[in-house]
């Protein structure tokens, strides 16, 4: 007798989308050495919404099983695995959101509500710096004091505490709520340290946008790795600015030495090359998603992704345009520009195309750990 | 004028233009009768190549010997292959993966539930489809011409000397002429007047698991013009599959896997055939000629809630039912026929130790057929039936060459060659070893390529 899995999840459209082309897909297996999503497949018979939100998180859009598939339209059979996961991964963005409801409202409408943030954020900087002291310095060239003339340490710590905090407990809260999902949808043996060491490998080398070795069939059926390298210089570049915020952290608090830092500096030089790289990253994902396939992008989410990554772009840029202009006149606002779209940034994390990484790293997680259990089905080719 | 016109657009005519290609020949030029997005014919449905190897190879383990490999063929088609052809396909298919990989084409290790195949096949990363992406990528970076929607209609020839080839490309007829051709176009499998010109009114229920282009256009015209044909035009890869496929391109996923873990009746509610005879391969093999000898040429494979969980996915829901009756019932079957057949079964069924991955001792006792492994009791509800029809994969029926793949008229064409399944009777009679159609195609597509480069 088999384990039928219980669901709870209602269904919806997208899901049973995904159900069918999984289910003819787990009668196929021909793309079984592309990425992670088919081996979980084939331990599945059946596709509850669950497993649904598990393997379309383990999906990387890299398109290699679209093109290699023969149930392809203009099949019948219309099977498009990377548009089905991404619908699906969409509904995870807002089902397993906290709040659920700024996840919708995101949703809805992602890129009138980072426009908002970023606005009334510079607003918000604005009137409070016009509020203490003079005017004038918000359009003069700034004193030896730099950032902290236009903004006090106190004032930052307290609008980028909160809204840090906020989002990363929203964020938690919704990593806790798919990863029980995961753990109900099957009683699997943990394997920490490895499932840690293969997910970090997986994370840190993109190794499923690789399209099973020679990389993703972007525009044509030719693999290219343009996508991954583009993707991980944002990756690795939003990596060092957060290390570069972190290091002058510390410096502040411990080693008693407040911003501003030479240039030959760890701060400044972990920002400016991150930025670099997150300006290089960013611009290249947008020119190569301009000529990327139909197959491999959905209209209604165009916004969502093209306007998390122009944000990305926004906050490397004025980042760096920061570094440059930092002792002339044009320093306040350019600074008071930044500090908005970074805290926009924040506030919006929890239900922008951030997300991606938390639940495709906890599917990966999961993923490993199914791995290193033994498939419960008995289907023999005898 | 081209270098050389290569008719089709599969396995055997990519491997064909891209040989060509090597041997010096620059104006090369492939006619795909299909669409850009339905091309690569029956290969796209294909996912592995029988290669031999004296070590292991990539992700093939231990050896595959030429002579076992021979022995596998000699086995399966009862002696209904060329030897010396054969011999030269096996030998040379050590050279291929290799090949393939500078052309593009990537491999994996065996698929999940193909474990008896990581010896012998050599599995493509993606499957077929990929297989040809690859071939056609590589084919364009060399400048090689590719047209598609075009569909020959006949070749001119001045006695054996092939000059070239009509098209119809979009309602209008073109002309190629070229110093050589290979013809790569498949077999007459799509041709439903044909299928029934060989198996008569039964061919009307046959589905077809391959493309809808191979109509045998070229092949009808190459032995009305005095090629020699080779094989029985009844011989094909013929396998049950599942009766609601599509009737084109359903390819590998209307395969019905549970065969050998119940019973099959036809729609006299009749069994007809020892279901547990051997395992997958020759299961395979045969399944489908049985179903097409049944009235109506409807087979229904019935399992009960044991089986379930135990066979390789299929792509519809079965019939399900909590008596067999009912089962009957929504099958259009006569319940009391049917309650009769599997209780006549249960009760035929020996106590013995079911193990699926061994010919085991569950076998039945006095009745007709017998079913000789895996037998066990029809009676844990739910019941659950698919409904089977014979799917033709390709046919066998083709073009007698010698080994340099020269068409044979009266003497073989100084400047027409032959690849794939058009000519894979040569090597293939009867019978089917998995994955020894891309081995033909692939050998034979690089010779013919080489040799129409040299006549050229």
């Amino acid at each position: 007798m088999i384990h039928i899995p219980i669901s709870v999840l209602p269904s919806t459209p997208a899901v049973d989308e995904g159900a069918r082309v999984m289910g003819i897909c787990n009668s196929c297996r021909y793309c079984e050495g592309f990425c992670a999503v088919f081996p979980a497949m084939e331990r599945r018979l059946t596709f509850t919404p669950e497993s649904m939100h598990f393997l379309a998180n383990l999906c990387h859009n890299c398109g290699a099983c679209y093109h290699a598939c023969q149930y392809a339209p203009p099949h019948a059979f219309a099977i498009e695995v990377p548009k089905a996961m991404a619908a699906i991964r969409k509904e995870t963005y807002t089902r397993f959101a906290f709040p659920q409801a700024l996840g919708t409202a995101y949703q809805q409408q992602g890129l009138a509500l980072s426009l908002a943030a970023i606005l009334a954020f510079f607003v918000i900087f604005i009137v409070g710096a016009l509020s203490v002291g003079d005017p004038a310095r918000l359009i003069e060239a700034p004193g030896p004091g730099l950032f902290y003339e236009i903004t006090s340490h106190g004032l930052l710590v307290s609008l980028f505490g909160p809204v840090f905090l906020f989002a990363v407990s929203a964020m938690v809260i919704s990593g806790m709520k798919y990863w029980t999902m995961l753990r109900a949808s099957g009683n699997e043996a943990g394997f920490p340290l490895q499932e840690a060491a293969e997910t970090a490998q997986a994370v840190l080398t993109l190794r499923y946008l690789d399209g099973g070795g020679d990389g993703c069939p972007d525009q044509s059926d030719a693999p290219t790795q343009s996508r991954r390298i583009h993707h991980h210089l944002v990756f690795y570049g939003f990596m060092l600015c957060l290390a570069s915020t972190s290091v002058a952290t510390l410096y502040h608090y411990m080693l008693n030495l407040p911003a501003p830092y030479p240039f030959f500096s760890l701060p400044v030089l972990l920002g400016t090359v991150g930025g670099i790289l997150m300006v290089f990253g960013c611009t290249g994902l947008l020119a190569t998603r301009a000529k990327r396939n139909p197959a491999l992008k959905r209209a209604d989410q165009s916004v969502m992704d093209v306007g998390f990554v122009v944000l990305l772009l926004l906050i490397a840029a004025s980042g760096l345009a920061l570094l440059a202009v930092r002792t002339t006149a044009a320093m306040p606002l350019v600074h008071l520009f930044h500090l908005s779209t970074v805290l926009a940034f924040f506030l919006l994390m929890p239900y922008s195309k951030f997300v991606h990484g938390l639940y495709r790293g906890i599917a990966l997680w999961w993923h490993h750990r199914e791995q290193r259990n033994p498939t419960r089905l008995k289907l023999s080719d005898g | 004028m081209l270098d050389v016109l290569v008719i089709g657009g599969g396995n055997a005519a990519l491997c064909a233009a891209l040989s060509a290609h090597e041997a010096g020949a620059r104006h090369v030029a492939v006619y795909e009768s299909s669409p850009e997005a339905e091309r690569g014919g029956n290969s796209i449905h294909t996912r592995n190549i029988r290669v031999m190897h004296r070590a292991p190879l990539g992700h093939l383990s231990e050896s595959y010997p030429e002579e076992e490999f021979f022995q596998d063929l000699l086995r399966v088609t009862g002696g209904k292959t060329t030897e010396p052809l054969a011999r030269m396909v096996i030998e040379e298919s050590e050279t291929c993966p290799p090949w393939m990989q500078q052309h593009g084409v990537r491999f994996q290790a065996c698929l999940g539930g193909t474990l008896h195949l990581g010896r012998t096949n050599n599995f493509f990363l993606g499957g077929g489809k990929a297989l040809m992406n690859a071939y056609y990528r590589s084919a364009l970076s060399k400048g090689i011409d590719v047209h598609y929607d075009s569909a020959a209609t006949e070749l001119l020839f001045d006695g054996n000397r092939c000059l070239g080839a009509r098209f119809e490309r979009n309602g209008v007829e073109v002309e190629v002429r070229a110093k050589a051709v290979v013809v790569a176009s498949g077999g007459f499998e799509s041709n439903r007047d044909w299928l029934r010109d060989a198996w008569g009114p039964a061919a009307d229920q046959f589905l077809i698991r391959g493309c809808r282009f191979n109509q045998g256009t070229v092949l009808r015209h190459l032995i009305e013009h005095g090629a020699q044909s080779i094989g029985d035009p009844t011989q094909g890869h013929c396998v049950a599959i599942d009766a609601r496929a599509p009737l084109y391109d359903g390819g590998i996923v209307t395969r019905i896997d549970c065969v050998s873990l119940g019973i099959v009746v036809n729609k006299h509610a009749q069994r007809f055939y020892d279901e547990g005879e051997d395992f997958w391969p020759k299961r395979y093999a045969i399944w489908g000629r049985l179903v097409a000898q049944q009235p109506d040429q409807i087979g229904y494979s019935i399992i009960d809630a044991k089986a379930q969980g135990r066979f390789m996915p299929p792509v519809f829901p079965g019939e399900t039912a909590n008596s067999i009756a009912e089962l009957a019932h929504k099958l259009g079957l006569d319940p009391n026929s049917l309650q009769k057949t599997v209780d006549n079964y249960n009760q035929a069924v020996v106590p013995g130790t079911f193990d699926h991955a061994v010919l085991d001792d569950c076998r039945t006792e006095g009745i007709s057929p017998p079913k000789t492994h895996w037998a066990q009791r029809i009676d844990t509800a739910p019941f659950t039936a698919y409904p089977l029809r014979p799917g033709i994969t390709f046919t066998y029926l083709g073009i007698r060459v010698n080994d340099r793949a020269q068409v044979l008229f009266d003497d073989y064409s100084p400047n027409l060659f032959a690849a794939g399944e058009i000519m894979a009777g040569n090597v293939l009679g009867q019978g089917y070893v998995a994955g020894v159609g891309m081995t033909i195609g692939t050998v034979f597509g690089r010779i013919a390529g080489r040799e129409a480069a040299r006549a050229a």
